[in-house]
């Protein structure tokens, strides 16, 4: 709607009106002069503004207290707060408030930073509040809109993301059950945190106040507060937004998500979620830098995939289908966010689907369709005002209005150019002109006298001068003068007010209106005009004036003389020039015989650029007039032009703007489609016409072009003048008829941009690879999978034997033939390889590794971490999945560290690289698993000592805490199987209950014999076997308990004395277990060792005396049993999945290389595919890199050019004193993965750790703050 | 005696290792060698010169005197009085390998604190020296030698001049027994060049350059000091003495900054063994090393190969820090730490390659080089990185590393190519004397099988 009204009472919007409210050039009322609006309304008049329904900020974290630690019903954890709501405290602070207010909101959801369940959030009104104590605070729209729930760690328990998402798993189970014992009136105590959390669609809710409502205490139903609304989990990366996604489904919970700004990393998993939100926050990365060798080295092609990708998050999500709502969350600046949207659009993000993002969008999600999110009667009267588009660039946020109140964000600076007609009390001084110019020059004038002001200043909107009265009278001295201006809401002084002194001191008051059109300064200068529909030879013709002012000492007059198409005047024609109230008039003599012709012009200067209109009467003939002025310095025509306005010929085209106009130095390009010629239609050539007599005089251009192709006959003379940007074209045709056109410039092409960050969005991928970064796998490139995989002449180790010119066929996945001699059968979709002088084996398995964990390995915040699982947590993207892959390694068992006697539920995994769901790496029907451990790290020994004063700090407690917690188990489990349906589920019991009945194992970390004996003596008491033994370096000498109580014993091939537990280590350990009838595997616990357990193997024959098909099970077919997988891998059977590898040689040489890798029959990695996957990145980080450098220099160049920018408006923070800039460790948990793994290799740089190593990786991980301590020491010692 | 010895020649190469009963830090270490030995029956390989495929070695009070071919029978040098002969059956001898950067003997077991003596308080420590600390005993020297790796270069770590470099031989009963060169140069530990930037960082990257700048400014001041303060001592032998700029006179040169030819008066005799492992620390490290006339080793090296032009050019030789890490970015080849050496014998630097891997796992350094091999390097190279690179890099070269006549005998019996994992190591000479292979962990499978065994569970071999 353009030239509306809305109008707005008590803070909603009563009514929206289109066209116009007040006469043209009317500025406020009375009432708007004095700011008060006692009786009428208050009218804003934005003319030439924009109004849009003012932005909602869905997420915005403010501090809000805790609940006291003597809170009844506080949960045992200090980080489970779902009680809290966001008002709870001062609400939003008003320099928030007013951060946000500067971006065009009115309205953010607030809601209580820090912990896992955080609270309740509240719409708030942005409102600044009133000094005036009493009045009302702004308003809250809607309490209790979602819960937050983060993973987030730190302080104890939880400690890892899977520590945070088993934490918020009991909880959304207590909440159940919970209530279910309310409902059932078997609970009866008052409410608890946990209460806050029962979900509204809770099954027997009993009372129906829509969501968020709060119940009255005492109305029959308990003292419950309200139930919750939906979940927003704060989701640092996507892989967490798929974690949070499954929690929550897991509970039947609504959900929505606060977003990451990764989604398109893996937009395809998100997207399988059927009607997902997220509220979408604008984090894009800084630009990487590389403008050092160094630096180049230093940074990764993910980091720098990111940066080009990110600003297309939004468009890629929205092509998804996925639901969202930008949040100023996650900004390191809030003020980033404007330039965050404007790059989203430039990367692909509709302007009407940013500006949904901003207003309907949050609306819906938060339920306040209804009420906010677009300008309509009855809404909330939120309003945004620009003066411009809202997301130009150079587009100013005038003010926003929350609840009907003005908020000023921008005054444009007041103008007071123009004429004034100035009253004086008691008119004894008579009537006095005023005029000011745009260089604030002050002329007063008396009757026909005038006298120049001095002194002049015009500040802050006021007005001051003075100037000699002798020059009006007879009265001698000097006047003061002062006055404010009063300013409509673009600028424009309306009125000034003041005071002035006389010579003899005495005071007077005075103002002046101004005249109502304006000054002969609005008229002065060159206008090219034409004449609308006129004949030829009409006089005057089309042409440009110029209306000049003659001061003499009478006081001034006004000529108007005629230009010729050199620029120079042709004639003074016109007389009785008059020039009042923005009108002209004046009278232009014809020649022999022709009659006189009176031109009457009003000006609109307002316009842009300054327009004329009016009418030239030659006798009874009227003509229309337009033109328009030109500024003093000329713009050249050199460029392309859009027509957007026509006429004549032109318009005849349905659709103007098909045409162009492009202007070279000699030549003059119109290219088009005609009507029946879809616009859109790219396929359709456009049409050409080459204009000829180009010339190019300052910011006119004339040529002449045919008419043929436009449907007219013989030639077109056009001459046009360029004002800036914009274009008016004159174009005379051979009948002497005039056509008049308009056109805007184009923006030049993207190398020339240099005043924004276009450069970035040229050549952007489109397709992704997966995972996003190096090695992932793009499409089309690696993702085939033959149906057949046949590979000949392969010397093969099946595991049970060795068979010379072998044959291994396999079909979807699975071996279906392994031998000499008969072809088996294949078909055309078959990858072939001949593979004579190599060794083909089953893939080798790692049954202890810490690959492909998100979020910290060890949930050390207790002694029991039963609860966590490492499958919550799996990260498929990390690349030592794909380096294992070189190195033959297909499935492994990712372990929990060994930081507490109970710890996590281990995953056992296949390495299916570049996989969109997490959950796809998890080994099908894979029998569960459970970390313990035992020794030195369980009780802290190589710590502070006192184990952090968490028991146990002994060998000796160790025991008992396994025997407590296996005892409260088997009461558990008592429990459940008598009463299933009231048992309050534990998940730390749970799986402990599973070790006694025997469906999960136990994988425990052991070095010494005498813990190993304690737990077999456990085992036996509780009934249950172990699983295995996991490093147990004194296995050896207790062999036989590892053989007859558990699955036997995985270690390392040599691995000793890195602390005092293993100083009895040997190499011959394992084989000496081997030898006694236990199941014995070696392992890498390590990433960097995974890369070589084959020559680890050689080492038991080495140390142990194995036979060679011994060793080579130590790393396949044993640690296949022992994880309870070898029905499927292990060795080379029909019918087993098709995992393996291809080495250049005897596999147990050291000399070997794995040469391919395939799981379950796709290969996932070659030598080939690698060296395409090194040519792709070299090639992309060499793009990146480049369109980095080249882009830094045209930023640069841009910034030079730009103005000074946008004015700082209030709320604009200060940045602190450099004493403030505290050290900030951010919780790893609050970064993105990547962020985190990016942090941790630097940190590990830093501190000289290589690499992990064995026994340290992690089972002993460093906390992220004893690395940063190590880090910043290494850092200090290098120097 | 003769007896004796002539039954000892007449038996096989395994019946002369008969393990002692005790595990070797409790164990006897070898005695000097007493009568020239000849081994024969074996393929020689003396790394300087031709493989010898059937030949015979014969050393003397700790020195190669002999070698040549022959059949499968003792050689006629062998038969005479005072000769033992030990038939290698086939057997592969080489030089003992040399392990050129370890904290071997400085600790034990890494988390345990009262065992680690590897660094001094204080930034500029140039005055500590390892031999001084290496403990004879240490449980680490049997394990390692029992692989081959017979000779070490044991490092101070620490701050910027953090001690000397010592070179030992793994068998001795003193410190004294072991030492080969109490200080064969001194370690520099070059500031790092490249700024860290991320979030939770508290020094800006300006700041950082700063300290860096501050960083190499301070270790010029050093060197200037180490050279005006031997000036001082040359035209004044009273100036006071400063152990800290003695221990430095052999590697820091004196006289005029340039002479007549443009190089220095008194080249130093040891090298100062930097760690840099970027492109810059390197550049950095090499151009500072030339401006004062230093004798160079670049050590860990990571990115050697991008400056290999000027590591050539100034003959500054590398010694790689291990193959076993991982890449240095994600987007890195696989391969990237495995490829070094290769990468830098295609270059023509010379280099050595360090295990560099724990303390306790110097044992596994020929696979270490086996990795780089499996990668590119030629095989060849690999053996010469093991042994004669090692020895002239760290200045050892006249006495060790090849198998030469006038040659210290340390070297090693094998069953095949020592740096394949299945290769046993059957016997070893340190100058001449026989070293018990045995150590602690053998002792300690020996054991746990006798318990087994008492139990009646299967006993193994």
């Amino acid at each position: 709607m353009t030239h509306a009204t809305v109008v707005c009472r008590d803070g909603l919007i009563v009514a929206v009106l289109p066209g116009e409210a007040g006469p043209d050039g009317a500025v406020g009322t009375e009432d708007d002069v004095a700011g008060r609006t006692p009786l009428g309304p208050r009218v804003v008049h934005a003319k030439d503004l924009h109004v849009y329904a003012a932005f909602i900020d869905p997420y915005v974290e403010i501090d809000v207290p805790a609940p006291a630690a003597d809170t009844n019903g506080r949960h045992w954890n200090a980080g489970v707060t779902p009680q809290r709501t966001a008002m709870d405290g001062g609400g939003i602070d008003e320099a928030t408030a007013a951060g946000l207010r500067k971006l065009g909101f009115a309205a953010a959801c607030i809601t209580p930073k820090g912990g896992v369940f955080r609270g309740q959030s509240a719409l708030v009104s942005l409102a600044k509040p009133s000094d005036d104590k009493s009045a009302a605070r702004p308003a809250v729209y809607r309490t209790r809109v979602y819960q937050t729930v983060s993973f987030e760690t730190g302080g104890g328990y939880p400690s890892s993301q899977m520590g945070a998402i088993a934490l918020v798993r009991q909880c959304l189970s207590d909440a159940e059950w919970q209530w279910g014992e309310r409902v059932a009136g078997r609970r009866t105590g008052g409410a608890d945190a946990i209460d806050s959390l029962i979900a509204v669609s809770a099954p027997g809710k009993p009372r129906a106040d829509g969501p968020g409502r709060v119940g009255t205490p005492g109305d029959g139903e308990g003292d419950i507060p309200a139930r919750a609304g939906p979940i927003v989990f704060d989701c640092r990366d996507e892989l967490t937004e798929l974690r949070g996604i499954r929690v929550a489904k897991e509970f039947g919970r609504s959900f929505v998500l606060l977003g990451s700004g990764v989604e398109y990393q893996r937009l395809e998993g998100l997207a399988k979620e059927e009607h997902l939100s997220i509220l979408l926050p604008l984090n894009f990365p800084k630009a990487p830098d590389v403008g050092t060798v160094a630096k180049q080295e230093a940074t990764e092609l993910a980091e720098l995939m990111a940066w080009e990708q990110a600003p297309t998050n939004p468009s890629r999500v929205k092509a998804a289908g996925i639901d969202f709502a930008f949040t100023t969350a996650r900004l390191r600046e809030r003020d980033e966010f404007r330039g965050n949207v404007r790059m989203a659009i430039q990367g692909g993000l509709s302007e009407a689907d940013a500006l949904a993002a901003l207003t309907t969008k949050p609306a819906g999600l938060l339920a306040m369709a209804e009420r906010m999110g677009t300008v309509e009667v009855g809404k909330v009267a939120n309003l945004l005002v620009t003066d411009g588009p809202v997301f130009d660039k150079k587009s100013k946020y005038r003010s926003v209005f929350v609840d009907g109140v003005e908020h000023v964000l921008f005054a444009p600076p007041a103008e007071a150019e123009g004429e004034w007609t100035v009253a004086l009390p008691g008119g004894a001084e008579g009537k006095r002109r005023l005029e000011i110019t745009k260089e604030n020059g002050v002329t007063v004038y008396k009757d026909a006298r005038n006298v120049k002001g001095e002194k002049v200043s015009l500040d802050n909107g006021v007005l001051s001068f003075t100037f000699d009265h002798e020059g009006l009278d007879e009265t001698k001295g000097i006047y003061a003068m002062s006055a404010a201006l009063v300013t409509d809401h673009n600028g424009n002084a309306m009125r000034l007010i003041g005071q002035g002194v006389r010579p003899d001191g005495t005071r007077f008051d005075w103002s002046a209106v101004r005249e109502p059109g304006g000054s002969l300064t609005s008229m002065t200068g060159v206008w090219d005009y034409r004449l609308v529909g006129a004949e030829a030879g009409t006089n005057p013709r089309p042409g440009t004036i110029e209306v000049l002012k003659e001061e003499n000492e009478k006081g001034e007059r006004m000529l108007v003389r005629t230009l010729g198409d050199d620029q120079k005047v042709t004639t003074i024609g016109a007389k009785n020039v008059k020039g009042e109230a923005d009108v002209l008039t004046y009278e232009v003599a014809g020649g022999a015989g022709e009659p006189v012709a009176t031109v009457r012009m009003v000006v609109d200067r307002n316009a842009k650029p300054a327009s004329l209109k009016g009418e030239v009467r030659t006798g009874d003939a009227v003509v229309a007039v337009e033109g328009v002025k030109r500024r003093g310095e000329h713009s050249s025509p050199l460029g392309k032009w859009r027509v957007t306005e026509a006429d004549g010929v032109i318009r005849a085209m349905d659709r103007v703007d098909g045409l162009d106009i492009e202007v070279k130095a000699k030549a003059v390009i119109l290219t088009f489609r005609k009507p029946d010629q879809g616009l859109g239609d790219a396929a359709a050539e456009p049409l050409v016409i080459n204009g000829d007599k180009v010339e190019i005089e300052k910011s006119v251009l004339t040529f002449e072009h045919p008419l043929e192709l436009l449907g007219g006959e013989g030639v077109s003379k056009d001459r046009a003048v360029v004002e800036g940007d914009l274009l008016v074209g004159i174009s005379t045709l051979p009948d002497g008829s005039t056509h008049v056109y308009k056109a805007v410039r184009l923006p030049e092409p993207k190398e020339d941009e240099t005043t924004d960050e276009a450069w970035r969005f040229v050549g952007i991928p489109e397709a992704l690879p997966l995972p996003f970064g190096p090695y992932g796998l793009r499409s089309g490139v690696h993702t085939a999978a033959p149906a057949y995989t046949l590979i000949e002449n392969a010397t093969i180790w099946t595991g049970n034997e060795t068979i010379e010119k072998g044959t291994l066929l396999a079909h979807r996945g699975k071996i279906i033939f392994v031998g000499t001699g008969a072809t088996p059968m294949y078909d055309d979709d078959t990858m072939k390889i001949d593979a004579a002088g190599k060794f083909l084996t089953a893939g080798i398995i790692d049954a202890h590794s810490h690959t492909g964990i998100s979020g910290g390995v060890n949930e050390g915040g207790q002694a029991v971490t039963a609860e966590v699982r490492i499958a919550d947590v799996t990260n498929p993207d990390t690349v030592d999945w794909y380096r294992q892959l070189a190195s033959g390694v297909t499935s492994m068992l990712a372990l929990h560290g060994s930081a507490n006697a109970i710890g996590g539920q281990s995953q056992t995994c296949k390495m299916r690289w570049g996989v969109i769901d997490p959950d796809a790496m998890h080994f099908e029907g894979a029998i569960p698993g459970i970390k313990f451990a035992l020794g030195e790290n369980p009780t802290g020994k190589n710590g502070s000592g006192d184990n952090g004063g968490q028991y146990p700090i002994s060998r000796m407690g160790v025991e008992m805490l396994i025997r407590d917690r296996f005892t409260a188990a088997k009461e558990y489990a008592a429990r459940i199987a008598t009463d299933s349906a009231h048992a309050r589920r534990d998940l730390e019991l749970e799986p402990l209950a599973e070790i006694l009945a025997g469906t999960r194992l136990i994988h425990c970390h052991a070095y010494r014999q005498d813990e190993i004996v304690m737990l077999c003596h456990v085992a036996k008491d509780f009934g249950f076997k172990i699983g295995t033994f996991q490093h147990i370096l004194e296995g050896y000498k207790v062999a036989d308990y590892v053989r007859d109580y558990s699955g036997g014993g995985s270690g390392f091939a040599d691995w000793w004395a890195f602390k005092l537990e293993v100083q009895d280590a040997i190499p011959a350990g394992l084989p000496i277990m081997h030898e006694a009838g236990a199941v014995v595997s070696f392992n890498s616990d390590s990433g960097e060792l995974a890369r070589r357990l084959n020559v680890e193997a050689a080492k038991g024959v080495k140390y142990g005396g194995l036979s060679t098909l011994d060793a080579w099970r130590f790393v396949t077919l044993n640690p296949a049993k022992q994880l309870r997988i070898d029905r499927a891998v292990g060795t080379l059977e029909k019918g087993k999945d098709a995992d393996l590898a291809l080495w250049s040689g005897d596999p147990l040489s050291t000399f070997s290389k794995c040469e391919a890798t395939w799981v379950d029959g796709r290969q996932l990695f070659s030598l080939e595919q690698d060296a395409e996957h090194r040519a792709w990145i070299t090639a992309e980080r060499q793009r990146l890199i480049q369109k980095l450098l080249v882009g830094s220099e045209k930023k640069k160049e841009g910034e030079k050019g730009e103005e000074a920018g946008d004015t700082p408006a209030e709320g604009a923070s200060p940045p602190g004193p450099p004493g403030e800039r505290r050290r900030r460790r951010p919780s790893p948990e609050r970064e993105s993965d990547a962020a985190w793994a990016l942090r941790r290799h630097m940190l590990a740089k830093a501190v000289g750790l290589g690499s992990h190593k064995p026994g340290e990786c992690g089972c002993e991980e460093l906390s992220e703050d004893q690395l940063m301590d190590m880090a910043e020491r290494a850092m200090e010692g290098s120097r | 005696m003769k007896l004796a010895l002539r039954a000892l020649a007449a038996g096989t190469i395994f019946a002369c290792i008969a393990p002692p009963a005790l595990a070797q830090d409790l164990g006897i270490k070898a005695a000097p060698q007493t009568d020239a030995i000849c081994l024969y029956n074996a393929s020689i390989h003396p790394i300087i010169g031709d493989d010898i495929p059937n030949g015979f070695i014969v050393f003397a009070d700790g020195k190669i005197v002999e070698m040549g071919t022959g059949d499968s029978s003792i050689p006629a040098v062998a038969t005479a009085d005072g000769f033992v002969a030990i038939n290698c059956e086939g057997g592969h001898i080489y030089p003992g390998l040399i392990a050129p950067w370890t904290q071997l003997g400085l600790s034990e077991i890494q988390a345990v604190r009262q065992g680690n003596d590897t660094i001094e308080l204080g930034g500029i420590t140039p005055e500590v020296c390892p031999a001084t600390a290496v403990n004879p005993d240490s449980t680490l020297l049997p394990i390692t030698r029992s692989n081959g790796v017979l000779t070490a270069a044991v490092c101070a770590g620490g701050g910027t001049l953090p001690g000397q470099v010592s070179i030992i031989r793994l068998d001795g009963w003193t410190t004294d027994d072991l030492t080969i060169n109490r200080s064969a140069g001194q370690v520099l530990r070059w500031p790092n060049m490249r700024t860290f930037n991320f979030p939770g960082m508290v020094t800006s990257e300006e700041d950082q350059r700063k300290e860096t700048r501050e960083a190499i400014l301070a270790i010029g001041r050093t060197f200037d000091t180490v050279a005006a303060y031997r000036m001082a001592r040359t035209t004044d032998p009273t100036s006071p003495i400063d152990l800290r700029w003695e221990a430095m006179a052999g590697v820091v040169p004196i006289g005029p900054a340039e002479g007549s030819d443009g190089v220095r008066g008194d080249a130093p005799g040891k090298s100062v063994f930097v760690q840099a492992n970027d492109v810059e620390q390197i550049n950095a490290a090499v151009t500072f090393g030339k401006e004062r006339a230093l004798r160079m080793v670049i050590v860990g090296g990571r990115e050697a190969d991008r400056c290999a032009v000027l590591l050539k050019a100034e003959d500054v030789p590398v010694i790689v820090m291990g193959t076993h890490n991982m890449p240095g970015r994600d987007d890195a080849p696989y391969d990237e730490p495995f490829t070094l050496p290769a990468r830098l014998a295609a270059a023509g630097v010379r280099f050595t390659i360090a295990n560099a891997d724990d303390t306790a796992h110097e044992r596994n350094l020929p696979y270490t080089v086996a990795t780089a091999v499996k990668h590119g390097l030629d095989h060849e190279r690999g053996l010469r990185s093991l042994t004669i690179d090692a020895a002239t890099i760290l200045g050892i070269d006249k006495a060790y590393g090849s198998l030469e006549v006038g040659k210290s005998a340390t070297l090693i019996v094998t069953t095949g190519d020592p740096m394949e994992v299945r290769t046993m190591v059957t016997t070893a000479y340190v100058d001449g004397r026989l070293i018990d292979l045995s150590n602690k962990q053998t002792e300690l499978a020996r054991k746990y099988r006798e318990r087994l065994k008492q139990i009646g569970q299967n006993p193994g071999r």
